[in-house]
């Protein structure tokens, strides 16, 4: 369906997106996750033909983006993060300038318009004018403007930010309804939106695909770090005594509690629930337990995970890079990844001059450098 | 292409910004049609015209500012860029709707000539060719307005730069007046005039090589010409800048009723070149 191989976009000299390199296949909803700065608004602007790359190659049903940009581009339904309206327009007239363009006319145009307003439940505001209508109207009608002509791929950048709770549940439950018929990419910060609606998650940071995988994959291959955490009623001394009794446990901190007794966190082995015997270590010790919380991976933590150990923006330009400097990636350190993602070389990763701080807040804020 | 069309004109007319221009270029071509025709008797309009040239000036920057510089400012050009129509196809869309905007209080001007008609003789043909002269030269001054609007993301900035350089257009043939016709000032002067096209042509093609082979070979040109015979610059300054006036030439229509082909290639070729360098620029800003 979309086939992005070695996706690349510098601004300037700042790398936004590193050698991207993944499929998505029909009938999924993909959830893009990244911290700010990661490069999912680049890489979506980049699938959607708004922006054009450094290097790479984008193919929509086996057509290039930018060797055949119209025949791609009618595949494709886009929300960008800030609804692209016209307030002078009412969103009737909006949705037809944009079924025009796609090319649908006569009594096709007038069809796709109204089951989009349907859709999107706008009949109510659909002659008044856009200026005059709620953030979630808004975004509802940038939903619609997307979902026109009944495109295979809709891609929405964070489509739920701004919305009320029960607007936010009537768009997601629009995004499953679109997914029925095609495929969906959406970009979000709510991990719990993700969860809900996404099949498939890729993870982004700093430029490059960390992650990407079903979110069961995705807890599995990041199993073997589920965390149990303990109050129980003694000094740290004795607390520890009874841990070393604990068979099979060796990684855990034990900290003095702020109500009472101590605290225990202990990263459990992979494949092995520790809660029996530590239950029965405390109970033979005569320490009673006061709380006990066995806490299994989620998305926050294969999201936190993933997202710590990726290579820095590259600083240097594009015509600095070359292809030596790539090289094969190292799957100890990225523990997923079933991308075709490359790992940076360390000249890849040197950056001269900006604060690491300046780097996070760039990004999604890219905007092309005039003059 | 029509879609694009339709939305700029649907847009220009429910933000009033079209209904108050053509309001102010009717009142204007009125306000002068009456003074020379009704008052002064005078039996053409084209003379009105001549007149009217100015409204341009405001007219003009107030249309094109937002043509593409809006876009950017509220992330529609983001719209525009995903949909499957050739970027061409947009700006050439946005252009015609603003031409359509000028033209309109133009052709409804036109249509005073048949009250003159009324009352005494009128060369219609001739009312006509300055009628389509005019709205070329309108053309060709928007699609510098187009250009300089793709250059920046501020509607208010693309409108003041517009003014200043259609008021420098406007006054080409009083400046060529104070212009020194020496060799040596001819050289200076189109000198300049090379260095700013390199300039632009480096700034629109991201190509230092461009800008520079662009510059050598014009300039190299002119060397050549002021080394083997000065003479031929002598007032070639003001020749060069005379020619390249869009509202001096408007004159051989007003004034003397001459359909004036060369002037409307000018206006034509004045017009594609900033359309096309408008295109230019924003598949750049693409790019970057």
């Amino acid at each position: 369906m979309i086939q992005v191989t070695n996706l690349t976009k510098y601004y300037g000299t700042l790398c936004a997106v590193n050698d991207l390199s993944f499929t998505i296949e029909k009938g999924h909803i993909y959830g893009f996750l990244g911290p700010n700065g990661a490069g999912k608004t680049t890489t979506m602007n980049m699938l959607a033909g708004a922006l054009a790359t450094t290097r790479g190659k984008i193919l929509i049903n086996g057509k290039d983006i930018f060797s055949d940009p119209e025949g791609a581009k009618k595949h494709i339904g886009y929300l960008p993060e800030n609804p692209p309206l016209y307030p002078e327009l009412t969103p009737y007239e909006y949705l037809c300038f944009v079924g025009e363009a796609k090319g649908l006319k006569g009594s096709r145009l007038r069809l796709a318009v109204r089951e989009a307003i349907e859709e999107t439940k706008l009949a109510d505001v659909s002659s008044k004018l856009i200026r005059n209508l709620s953030k979630g109207y808004r975004q509802r009608v940038g939903i619609a403007q997307a979902t026109i002509g009944g495109p295979d791929i809709i891609i929405l950048d964070e489509p739920t930010v701004g919305l009320d709770p029960k607007q936010v549940i009537q768009v997601r439950s629009l995004i499953k309804d679109l997914a029925k018929k095609g495929t969906v990419i959406l970009s979000s910060h709510i991990l719990s939106e993700v969860e809900e609606l996404c099949d498939r998650i890729m993870i982004m940071s700093k430029g490059t695909l960390v992650a990407s995988d079903t979110l069961n994959n995705l807890q599995k291959q990041y199993a073997g770090n589920d965390i149990l955490t303990l109050n129980v009623k003694c000094k740290e001394e004795r607390a520890k005594q009874i841990m070393s009794f604990v068979s099979g446990v060796t990684e855990y901190t034990i900290t003095p509690s702020q109500r009472s007794g101590s605290d225990i966190m202990i990263t459990c082995p992979k494949k092995k629930d520790p809660r029996e015997s530590v239950f029965f270590a405390f109970a033979k010790a005569g320490v009673p337990i006061l709380s006990m919380n066995y806490r299994i991976i989620t998305l926050e933590d294969v999201f936190l995970k993933a997202t710590e150990k990726a290579p820095d923006n590259i600083q240097n330009g594009p015509e600095e890079f070359e292809e030596s400097d790539i090289q094969a990636p190292n799957e100890e350190e990225t523990p997923n990844l079933n991308t075709d993602q490359n790992a940076l070389s360390k000249k890849g990763q040197k950056r001269p001059s900006k604060s690491e701080k300046e780097d996070e807040d760039d990004g999604d804020d890219y905007r092309p450098l005039f003059g | 292409m029509f879609a694009i069309y339709k939305k700029e004109l649907r847009s220009a007319f429910y933000s009033f910004v079209a209904p108050a221009l053509i309001a102010f270029i009717l009142l204007f071509s009125g306000f002068f049609v009456s003074l020379n025709s009704l008052f002064n008797l005078a039996s053409s309009i084209e003379t009105s015209y001549s007149n009217t040239l100015f409204v341009l000036l405001i007219a003009v920057p107030v249309l094109s500012m937002r043509a593409l510089a809006q876009e950017r400012g509220t992330g529609t050009q983001i719209l525009i860029s995903s949909l499957p129509i050739k970027q061409s196809r947009v700006i050439l869309g946005k252009y015609f709707a603003m031409v359509t905007i000028i033209a309109l209080p133009l052709v409804l001007t036109f249509f005073y000539t048949f009250i003159l008609g009324l009352y005494g003789n009128v060369n219609y043909i001739s009312s006509f060719a300055a009628t389509v002269a005019f709205i070329l030269c309108g053309a060709a001054m928007l699609s510098i307005g187009l250009f300089i609007s793709s250059l920046t993301d501020s509607a208010i900035v693309a409108a003041v730069i517009t003014f200043a350089c259609l008021l420098v257009i406007y006054f080409l043939p009083t400046i060529v007046l104070m212009l020194p016709a020496t060799s040596f000032a001819s050289f200076v002067i189109i000198t300049v005039l090379i260095v700013a096209f390199g300039l632009i042509a480096g700034y629109l093609t991201s190509n230092r090589i461009a800008c520079g082979a662009v510059i050598a070979i014009l300039e190299s040109v002119l060397i050549a010409i002021f080394c083997i015979n000065d003479e031929l610059l002598e007032g070639a300054a003001a020749s060069l800048v005379s020619f390249l006036s869009l509202t001096d030439r408007f004159s051989s229509f007003s004034t003397y009723g001459v359909f004036d082909i060369s002037s409307v290639i000018y206006y034509l070729s004045v017009s594609a070149v900033f359309v096309f360098l408008s295109c230019q620029s924003v598949e750049r800003k693409r790019w970057n």
